[in-house]
């Protein structure tokens, strides 16, 4: 059974020494770095120079699980063409918003640098990795579903993704609260 | 996902209340945006794109041809994507949410508020774009161009702000980031 939050902290929203709350602070930063990155996705050059070879990275390597499943598939820029299917991975196909959203509450959060570092290549990797596995689930979904790809695509990987984002973060959370009760002892 | 998973479940009925909702939400905002123009917004199918689901079309009485038609502005939306899918991943946040149920509504209808701007601003941003990009200033259609590249082609932002406003309340609610006040070396 879940237990209920506690009640609203009455801490004043700043303490002795005059910093802001914690709480407070997380979330300006956290807000900041998640506008800065929207602020820069709506910059052509960077969509053009960055994003886009994201989302033909990840073709590539979606290319390459798939011909290891023994699919036959080719890439050309963002596109994955089989023999009677193809996905295009275009903006909304890449990991980046959650990988955002995960480094912006990791670096965020109060803690070590080098635990920020670490969990910040560690989610970055298994993030990647997920949507690999998107892209070629959704793939094989297409051949013969298109009623469940649509679904499969816009509403139920997107969900499943940002969840485990949030997870991944969950997780480092749980490590750096080990590590100073390690230190502690 | 549970909660999530039944909110996004095929219920024909509540598919065509959500589309009703965002059709009225959008004519009523654009009649506010837009006084001068005459404003339609109803329910469409689009052969070549299964989610496609309404149309709206603006049209000014005053510009009337010599052959004495009225030329309209048609624009399509996917109401499920941009309207309920955020709404959808709102409420599963707030079932799942160990709290009590009067902080539990007052967290869904401050969040609700939230996402009525998003859509609000979603619909507004596209038609203003539609209206201006042949004839608008380029500054103008240029800032309208990136918005609409966030708000409405970038799949990710109705799963991202609901999840932004899920953090941003429980931020200001529980004092969990107080635990590692002292984590910062």
């Amino acid at each position: 059974m879940p237990q209920p939050l506690p009640k609203p902290a009455s801490e004043p929203s700043r303490n002795r020494a005059g910093a802001p709350n914690p709480a407070r602070r997380f979330l300006l930063v956290f807000l900041g770095i998640v506008a800065a990155y929207y602020l820069l996705t709506m910059v052509p050059w960077v969509d053009r120079n960055l994003v886009y070879p994201v989302l033909e990275f990840t073709a590539q390597v979606s290319a390459s699980v798939l011909r290891l499943t023994g699919e036959t598939v080719t890439t050309q820029g963002v596109l994955i063409q089989g023999k009677s299917f193809a996905v295009a991975v275009r903006r909304g196909c890449d990991p980046l918003d959650p990988m955002a959203l995960f480094a912006a509450a990791i670096v965020a959060f109060p803690g070590s640098w080098k635990r920020k570092a670490v969990g910040l290549a560690a989610g970055s990797i298994v993030l990647f990795a997920l949507n690999v596995l998107r892209i070629v689930s959704l793939y094989w979904l297409g051949q013969g579903h298109a009623r469940l790809f649509e679904a499969v695509h816009q509403e139920i990987w997107p969900a499943f993704f940002i969840l485990c984002a949030v997870g991944l973060w969950g997780l480092w959370l749980l490590w750096i609260a080990r590590g100073t009760k390690a230190g502690h002892a | 996902m549970l909660l999530f998973g039944l909110a996004i479940a095929p219920w024909k009925p509540l598919e065509a209340f959500t589309r009703s909702v965002f059709l009225a939400e959008a004519h009523g905002l654009l009649c506010l945006v837009f006084p001068q123009a005459k404003i339609q917004a109803e329910s469409c199918q689009d052969p070549r794109h299964a989610l496609i689901d309404s149309k709206i079309s603006l049209s000014d009485p005053r510009e009337v041809r010599p052959d004495g038609q009225v030329p309209a502005k048609v624009m399509t939306f996917d109401s499920r994507s941009l309207g309920w899918m955020p709404h959808a991943v709102w409420f599963a946040l707030c079932g799942a949410t160990p709290m009590s149920w009067p902080r539990r509504i007052k967290m869904a209808l401050a969040g609700l508020l939230a996402l009525q701007v998003l859509v609000g601003g979603t619909v507004v941003t596209a038609v203003c774009l539609g209206l201006d990009q042949d004839s608008g200033p380029a500054w103008k259609v240029y800032g309208l161009a990136a918005l609409n590249h966030v708000l409405m082609e970038n799949l990710w932002i109705s799963f991202v702000v609901p999840w932004l406003l899920w953090i941003i309340w429980i931020t200001q609610q529980c004092p969990w980031p107080l635990a590692f006040q002292g984590q910062r070396k």
